[in-house]
């Protein structure tokens, strides 16, 4: 395997570690994750997505190797509704303005811990603010030339996708 | 001082989730006094107007990363002023870092958290905020 995916890999498992932890913790219920593939569309697979840009260094052999990302959640609209309910202690039967960050909350906390599990990797990371996207089909955008993988999780909530993207510039 | 859950406490964040869940867990422990401001700028104003109009807030818990003012900023302006120099604040971030840490204990935080977090969690560090 080339260096470059072997680092993929490196840098893919904190996430899922976070997502676990922060799923357990802050929506009391538990995550099981299935094999991870390469996504070929910029077509999100649920109806809300939240996601996260970021930039780093990845420190090898004395050398910082400047990289680029960006982590995704996408939701089916149900899944998402039942998610913000156990976070939110509270029966939301739609979506409205008071879940409308609760899917960025979530990649927020997983991005944060993700980030210092990877700096004990030599991954630098400077993160960015999560956005939400909504709507039926809609469109990612990742940053050009990476390779994006998905991996979809399955809770009592149901199931939804997690995709990471990663390159070395 | 041992935490009274009657004070009046400001929770400040500026994702509504949050703000609701650190409210739940507030409730759930018997506060009632509960303000919320959704950035660093506005619970800033309001910490000193509620001082000035004679009911200060009396305990800030406060996310760090937020685009306006940030939980830091925030806490070195409350910091600077000698009227809140010993104003109890609890800093939540969902950056774990240790560096991150040693930056709010050297600008003065009361105690720290890092999402994600359990109310246990919430209580353990109020507890060491205000010890009985």
């Amino acid at each position: 395997m080339e260096q470059a995916n072997l680092n993929f890999l490196q840098f893919s498992k904190p996430f899922l570690d976070a997502l676990k932890e922060t799923f357990t913790m802050m929506v009391q219920c538990d995550l099981t994750t299935h094999s991870p593939s390469v996504k070929s569309s910029t077509t999100a697979k649920g109806d809300i997505t939240a996601l996260i840009g970021m930039n780093g260094l990845l420190e090898t052999n004395g050398e910082d190797k400047p990289f680029k990302g960006l982590m995704a959640i996408s939701w089916p609209e149900e899944v998402y509704i039942k998610m913000a309910s156990k976070m939110l202690m509270e029966e939301y039967t739609e979506f409205n303005s008071e879940i409308a960050d609760s899917g960025a909350e979530i990649v927020n906390i997983v991005m944060g811990n993700a980030k210092a599990q990877l700096a004990n990797q030599g991954f630098k990371i400077e993160m960015a603010t999560p956005s939400t996207v909504k709507g039926k089909d809609h469109e990612l955008k990742y940053p050009t030339n990476t390779t994006v993988i998905e991996i979809t999780c399955s809770s009592e909530c149901g199931d939804f996708v997690l995709e990471i993207c990663y390159q070395e510039n | 001082m041992a935490f009274n859950p009657k004070q009046k406490i400001l929770i400040v964040d500026d994702m509504s989730t949050m703000r609701k869940i650190i409210k739940n867990m507030l409730t759930k422990m018997g506060c009632n006094n509960l303000t919320e401001a959704d950035d660093g700028k506005p619970a800033w104003e309001m910490i000193q107007k509620a001082h000035e109009e004679g009911a200060p807030f009396e305990f800030i818990v406060s996310d760090w990363n937020m685009p306006g003012l940030s939980g830091l900023d925030l806490l070195k302006n409350i910091r600077a002023d000698e009227r809140f120099k010993k104003l109890p604040f609890l800093m939540i971030t969902a950056e774990a870092e240790q560096s991150n840490v040693v930056i709010a204990v050297k600008a003065g935080v009361s105690n720290f958290i890092v999402k994600p977090f359990a109310i246990t969690t919430l209580k353990e560090k109020i507890d060491k905020i205000f010890p009985g």
